[in-house]
């Protein structure tokens, strides 16, 4: 059973990744784990040592559990047996990375809202936690319907490695899945190719999932601009991809996994 | 619902009465087609002939054929019904049954008047207490009216009520509906709600952002918004927008969807997009574009 | 009048903002009004008492307002139901009006319409008494 654990503020990103992660609990065998980091102001204040700190600490934690615990009851419906969320003081990166390390946790979900420009994406790609996490992550940008999922690649990976983690958290899951082979072009020219069409890379990765039970609904090509091809992906109830932390801004790929509205689920390469 | 339909002889009102007619078979609205042309002293007078004459009731009698055309005679809530026998009260107690001729179940009706095309469609809107105006402009480019410029774009920036300016257009996929969340009035999500459900296409809410974070009360609509429309199985999606990059993002959307903004009194929209801007928003835009009051 | 003479009104919708606003509207023209926004005590309430005019949505959270509106008619015939939706389609309308609505009211409208509505049902109940 996967460990999985949920980070969750008191806020719409997070209730949305909560309620995403209860659906995921009804196609994987998982079981969640909720955290709340609460940080110190800005400015890393942190009143005196001893006593006085743990006076402070506790009453920071108070304030965040009864948030926490509203957002809870909010989604009990979805959500019923959920146990009490993980309360920490510190900074929000370390202290998620540090549990997840702690507990040997196999996923990671937090919300993170769709947003128009990239730069919440990359930055959050490109944070301390992100290059650091020893577990896959999915970033919940909208809440969707979890019945058909997609796993998108390029030619410049090497396929049996987004297979391995694919069937280390699918493994016995009861989802469709596609795979898709994503190429880019510029925008106005965007076209299908199907199973017929398929190329090396495709066909590669179907056999390698097909030796291991797994039985991809659909192989298809997409090619198109990163905003169009992000455009026909909505249409899936999560996104995983391969992606490296050094990812450039301006590439491709990452434009088209920021201009994806739905979860993405990622494998660090 | 009512809905004021205010047509000239382009061909895009025609398309307009063939989208209004496709909305009032969802919605049984009472319908009104309006045209305006240049003073008409003779419409009225004895001589049917001098009325004939002016080529905008001939535009609007066509459209109102087609407008019914849309429906099936017998299941239309615009055909006259047939006349019965019917007991009626004529006074607190006493009823007499009189042979009655109903009338049609919601109203279809032309008006045409004479005058400032703006101000004739924003009386008449305001006669009817209109919750819609609909009209038509070309796909890019000035909107032509009757010879006059950007007359769709006035008519939206002066109306009291909604406005849907109709572009003859692919199909939709999505309504990015950039609601003013913190002052959202029922009727607008209304409104949307029957606009999704006569395009059949997905919702996308956009919330503004100062750059960093939503606002609270935001952040709040935001959800209660998500948890309406998924309660209904209706597909919504969430996209947050800085408004620093609020005019491109709509220059980039409105190319393939229909634009929902939201225009009331206290919204923040309406004060990101003066007067200026919408006109522009109408004129860019290759979708339709709906203004929410 | 006394409230055992008045017409009296029964109101589902699941959204509280229209029951907030239409309960004490129709109230105010002299109708015995009951609203409800949850279908299960909206039915058992129509098990209990025969009601003269039914105003109900038809798209609500976890109800089929179609539903609602046959067991009416089955229950009372001589109720008048008048439909108020949000999300209207062709097909809900002709069904509604298969299933003998006395009208079809799409959101948004104004109290003045629904009122207008009102007072037309009411007037066809005297007339059919």
């Amino acid at each position: 059973m996967l460990k999985t654990l949920v980070y969750l503020n008191a806020d719409l990103a997070s209730s949305i990744a909560l309620r995403y992660a209860c659906q995921l609990t009804h196609v994987i065998k998982m079981k969640l784990h909720t955290v709340h980091v609460e940080e110190p102001d800005h400015d890393g204040y942190a009143p005196g040592t001893g006593w006085v700190r743990r006076t402070w600490e506790d009453a920071m934690l108070k304030t965040g559990e009864f948030e926490i615990a509203q957002l809870i009851k909010a989604e009990k419906s979805s959500c019923p047996r959920l146990g009490p969320t993980k309360m920490l003081v510190g900074d929000r990166e370390n202290e998620i990375l540090r549990e997840i390390q702690r507990e040997s946790y196999d996923l990671f979900v937090e919300g993170s809202l769709h947003s128009f420009t990239p730069k919440k994406l990359y930055d959050k790609i490109h944070s301390r936690l992100y290059r650091h996490i020893p577990c896959p992550v999915i970033v919940v940008k909208n809440l969707v319907n979890l019945e058909k999922i997609a796993l998108i690649v390029r030619d410049e990976v090497e396929y049996k490695k987004p297979v391995s983690m694919f069937l280390k958290i699918f493994s016995g899951a009861k989802l469709n899945l596609d795979l898709i082979y994503c190429k880019f072009q510029e925008p106005g020219k965007l076209s299908f190719k199907g199973q017929k069409d398929a190329n090396g890379i495709l066909n590669a990765i179907k056999k390698n999932l097909i030796e291991q039970d797994w039985h991809p609904e659909d192989c298809w090509t997409i090619q198109g601009a990163p905003e169009e091809i992000g455009d026909v992906l909505r249409d899936y109830g999560m996104v995983a991809s391969l992606l490296h932390h050094s990812i450039s801004k301006k590439s491709n790929w990452f434009q088209l996994l920021s201009h994806i509205p739905s979860p993405i689920l990622i494998f660090w390469q | 619902m009512r809905i004021l339909v205010a047509v000239d002889q382009h061909p895009y009102s025609a398309h307009v009465v063939k989208d209004v007619a496709k909305l009032a078979g969802n919605t049984w609205a009472d319908v009104t087609l309006v045209g305006v042309g240049p003073k008409m002293t003779y419409i009225g007078q004895p001589s049917n002939k001098a009325e004939k004459k002016h080529p905008l009731t001939k535009a609007l009698r066509n459209y109102r054929r087609n407008f019914l055309d849309y429906f099936e005679k017998e299941e239309s809530p615009y055909e006259k019904r047939a006349c019965n026998y019917e007991f009626v009260e004529v006074k607190r107690g006493v009823w007499e049954e009189l042979y009655i001729c109903r009338g049609a179940m919601k109203d279809l009706k032309i008006v045409l008047r004479s005058g400032n095309p703006v101000k004739e469609i924003l009386a008449q809107s305001q006669e009817d207490d209109s919750d819609l105006i609909a009209m038509g402009c070309y796909k890019s480019g000035d909107c032509q009216w009757e010879g006059a410029v950007n007359i769709p774009q006035k008519v939206a920036n002066n109306a009291a009520c909604s406005v849907l300016v109709i572009k003859k257009e692919k199909k939709i996929r999505k309504i990015a509906c950039c609601l003013d969340q913190e002052n959202i009035s029922q009727k607008s999500i209304e409104m949307i709600n029957q606009m999704v459900t006569l395009y059949q296409t997905e919702l996308e809410i956009v919330g503004l952002t100062d750059g960093t974070a939503l606002k609270p009360m935001v952040e709040k609509n935001l959800d209660a918004i998500l948890k309406y429309y998924n309660a209904r199985q209706i597909k919504a999606w969430i996209k947050l927008v800085d408004v620093a990059s609020m005019a491109s993002f709509i220059s980039q959307e409105a190319r393939r969807s229909m634009m929902a903004l939201w225009m009331g009194e206290h919204s923040l929209l309406s004060k990101m997009f003066p007067r200026g801007k919408v006109d522009k928003l109408i004129r860019g835009s290759e979708s339709s574009v709906l203004l929410l009051r | 009048m006394g409230d055992e003479q008045k017409t009296k009104i029964l109101i589902l919708d699941d959204e509280p903002i229209v029951l907030n606003r239409l309960k004490p509207a129709l109230e105010k023209s002299g109708y015995n009004v009951e609203a409800f926004s949850r279908s299960l005590e909206a039915s058992n309430r129509i098990m209990e008492q025969d009601f003269d005019i039914v105003i109900t949505d038809l798209k609500m959270e976890g109800l089929d307002g179609m539903e609602f509106l046959t067991q009416v008619k089955e229950r009372s015939p001589l109720t008048e139901v008048i439909v108020i939706t949000g999300f209207a389609t062709m097909e809900t309308a002709k069904e509604s009006f298969k299933k003998g609505v006395f009208d079809f009211l799409a959101k948004p409208f104004k109290l003045g319409e629904i009122k207008e509505v009102v007072a037309k049902a009411e007037s066809k109940i005297r007339g059919n008494r």
